[in-house]
C-alpha cells in the first residue's frame, strides 16, 4: 500500500517536473527558432499575416544581403577588437597570476583584495570619465578606446581565474625547472602554461566572448560608421526603415553564430574554469 | 636573511608585475577618481567650459524625479530579473540532475543562450514578440486564447514593457545561473538525500531542507552576480525599448548614458555614476568577506 503511495507519488513528480522541462524548453528555443526561420524567408512570405511558421521556399537572400550591407567591414573590427583584448589580457594577467600565487610580499593581500573588489565595480561607471579621457587623448572613434574598456572591464576577473589555476600546481614543479637552468619567465612559458592550460582557454573563450559582444563601448566611443563593430552594425540596422525583419534576422544569426560554435567546442573549459573560480565551498 | 625574504626584488617578473599593477591602476581606478573629481564640476564637452560648483550636481540628481523613477524601475529590473533567474535556473538545474538519461543534447541547449549577446537577445526578442508578426502572440492566437484585434503590444505597452525586458534579461542570464548550481547540487553527497528519504520527506521538504542550504554560498554568488550584471545592463533594454514608452523602462544605465552622452551633462552623469557606484560598494562588501579565492589567507 504505502509502496504503491510512493509510486503515484514519484510518477506526479516526475510528470511535473517533465512539463516545466518543455517549458523551459520551449522558452530557450522558441526565440531562437523565430529568428532562423525569418531569415530564410522570401520577401512575400515575409508580407504575410499570420506569418507561417516553416519558409516556403527557403532561401538564403537575406543572409547574402547582409554581407553586401558591409558584413565582413564591422567582422573584421569585431575582430580587430576580440584579438587585441585577447592578447593584452594575455600577456598581461599570465605573469601577474603566477607571480601572485609564488611570492609572499608586504601588500599581497590588499592587491588580491583590490582586484577582487573591482570586479563590483559598475561598468556603466566607466562610460562617461573614460568618454572624458579618450577625448582628451584624441581616441575617440579609434577602435582602441574599446579595446581598453574591455581590459579594464576583464582584467580582474582573468586573473583571479588563472590564480586559482596556478595555485593548484605544485611548486615543486617549477622549481625544479629553475634549477636546470630556466628563469622565471622560462618556467613560466615551459611548465606552468602547459600545466594550467584549461584555465587559460577558459579565460580566453571568456575574453572573446566579451568582446565579440561588446555594445555599448563601440556604441559610445565611435561615430564613424567605417568603425562599427558587429553588434553595433546589427542594433543600428533597425533604424534603417528600409531593411525587412528577413534581412534584419539572418543579420542577428550570423552575428550570433561565430561565438555560438565556439563555445560549443570549448564549453567544457569554460564551465570548468568559471566553476572553479567563482565558488569554493 | 633580508635577501631571502626579499628575493622577490631579483626576478625579472618582480618588475614585469609592478607594470601590469600599474596598468590595472590606470584603468581601473583612475577613471573613477577622475570621475569622482568631475562630478564636481559643470562641465560642457567640446566647449572647454568647466566650473567648479560643489556638490551641485549631486543635489540636482538627487532632487529629479526623473532619477528617482530611474532607480525605482532599475530595482524592479534587478529583483525580478535576479529572482526569475534563479527560480527557473533552479528547477532546471534540478531535472538535469534528476533525469537518467544523462543527455548532452538537453544541457547544450539549455546552455544556448548563454554566449549570445545582448544586442543579438534584444532583436530575437523584440521580433519574437511583435504583435503582427511575432511567433508568441501568435501562437496564442491559433490557439483560440484571443482574437487577432486584441492583440497584445508587448514593448509599446506602457504596462508591459519593463516586463518584457525582465523576460528577456532573463533568458539571458538563466542559463549561466543554471549550470553553476547544477554544479553545486551535482555535489551533494547522495547519504544526505537518502537519510531524508528514510525519515519520509517529500519532495519539497527535501529541496528545502536539504538542497537549498547546501548550495547557498553558490546561491548567493549568483545573487549577486545577477544584481550587478542587470543593475548594470544598458545594451539589452536600449535595443528592445529604448528606455521608451514614456520612460517606462528608463533604468539608470539608460539615464547615465543619457545625460552625459545625449545632453553633455558630464557632470551630472557622473554624479549618478558615483551614486550608483555607492550602492555596489555596500554589496560589494558583503561579497567579498564571504568569496575568497583559494590561497588566501
Amino acid at each position: 500500500m504505502r509502496k504503491r503511495k510512493l509510486i503515484i507519488k514519484d510518477l506526479s513528480c516526475k510528470s511535473i517536473s517533465l512539463l516545466v522541462l518543455l517549458l523551459i524548453l520551449a522558452f530557450i528555443i522558441l526565440p531562437i527558432f523565430w529568428v532562423i526561420i525569418t531569415g530564410l524567408k522570401t520577401d512575400t512570405d515575409l508580407a504575410h499575416v499570420p506569418p507561417s511558421y516553416f519558409p516556403s521556399p527557403p532561401t538564403l537572400k537575406n543572409f547574402l544581403y547582409f554581407i553586401d550591407y558591409g558584413a565582413l567591414k564591422f567582422a573584421k573590427n569585431s575582430l580587430i577588437i576580440t584579438l587585441t583584448t585577447v592578447i593584452c589580457v594575455l600577456v598581461l594577467t599570465l605573469p601577474t597570476s603566477y607571480f601572485l600565487s609564488r611570492f609572499r610580499f608586504p601588500g599581497r593581500k590588499i592587491v588580491i583584495g583590490g582586484l577582487v573588489i573591482s570586479q563590483m565595480f559598475p561598468g556603466i561607471l566607466y562610460l562617461i570619465p573614460y568618454y572624458q579621457l579618450f577625448d582628451a587623448l584624441n581616441l575617440i572613434n579609434t577602435l582602441s578606446c574599446v579595446t581598453i574598456s574591455l581590459v579594464s572591464a576583464n582584467f580582474s576577473f582573468s586573473i583571479l581565474i588563472l590564480f586559482t589555476f596556478i595555485h593548484t600546481i605544485p611548486q615543486e614543479i617549477d622549481e625544479s625547472a629553475m634549477i636546470d637552468g630556466c628563469s622565471r619567465f622560462k618556467a613560466l612559458i615551459k611548465v606552468i602554461i602547459p600545466a594550467a592550460y584549461p584555465g587559460i582557454i577558459a579565460i580566453t573563450i571568456y575574453n572573446i566572448v566579451i568582446s565579440w559582444n561588446v555594445f555599448l563601448s563601440a556604441y559610445a566611443y565611435i561615430t564613424d560608421d567605417a568603425k562599427m563593430n558587429l553588434q553595433v552594425a546589427l542594433a543600428m540596422m533597425e533604424s534603417a526603415l528600409y531593411n525587412t525583419w528577413g534581412q534584419r534576422m539572418a543579420a542577428t544569426t550570423l552575428v550570433a553564430l561565430p561565438i555560438i560554435i565556439l563555445f560549443y567546442i570549448f564549453q567544457r573549459y569554460l564551465v570548468q574554469g568559471l566553476t572553479a573560480g567563482a565558488v569554493k565551498e | 636573511m633580508l635577501l631571502s625574504r626579499y628575493k622577490y626584488l631579483r626576478e625579472s617578473i618582480f618588475w614585469f608585475f609592478l607594470f601590469s599593477i600599474l596598468i590595472f591602476l590606470i584603468l581601473r581606478f583612475f577613471p573613477l577618481v577622475y570621475g569622482f573629481y568631475s562630478s564636481f564640476f559643470k562641465i560642457r564637452l567640446g566647449f572647454g567650459e568647466k566650473e567648479f560648483i560643489g556638490l551641485k550636481n549631486y543635489f540636482e540628481v538627487l532632487s529629479s524625479p526623473k532619477f528617482l523613477y530611474s532607480t525605482f524601475l532599475t530595482i524592479i529590473y534587478t529583483a525580478g530579473s535576479v529572482f526569475l533567474g534563479l527560480v527557473i535556473g533552479f528547477s532546471s538545474a534540478l531535472i538535469m540532475n534528476s533525469i537518467n538519461w544523462k543527455s548532452k543534447l538537453l544541457r547544450a541547449l539549455i546552455l544556448a543562450p548563454w554566449v549570445v549577446s545582448p544586442v543579438v537577445a534584444a532583436m530575437s526578442w523584440k521580433f519574437f514578440l511583435d504583435p503582427n508578426f511575432g511567433l508568441f502572440n501568435n501562437i496564442f492566437h491559433n490557439l483560440g486564447i484571443f482574437a487577432r484585434t486584441d492583440v497584445v503590444c508587448w514593448l509599446s505597452d506602457k504596462r508591459f514593457a519593463l516586463f518584457t525586458c525582465i523576460v528577456t534579461q532573463v533568458w539571458l542570464i538563466f542559463p549561466f545561473m543554471s549550470i553553476m548550481l547544477l554544479a553545486a547540487i551535482s555535489s551533494i553527497p547522495k547519504e544526505r538525500y537518502e537519510a531524508a528519504r528514510v525519515d519520509g520527506a517529500s519532495p519539497f521538504q527535501i529541496i528545502f531542507y536539504i538542497t537549498l542550504p547546501s548550495i547557498s554560498l553558490t546561491l548567493f554568488f549568483l545573487i549577486l552576480f545577477g544584481m550587478i550584471t542587470c543593475f548594470n545592463m544598458f545594451d539589452l533594454v536600449w535595443v528592445l525599448t529604448r528606455g521608451g514608452p514614456v520612460g517606462s523602462t528608463e533604468v539608470l544605465a539608460l539615464y547615465v548614458f543619457r545625460t552625459g552622452l545625449r545632453d553633455f551633462r558630464i557632470g551630472a552623469a557622473n554624479a549618478t555614476g558615483i551614486i550608483m557606484f555607492l550602492i555596489m560598494l555596500v554589496i560589494g562588501a558583503i561579497y567579498s568577506k564571504i568569496y575568497k579565492p583559494e590561497g588566501v589567507q
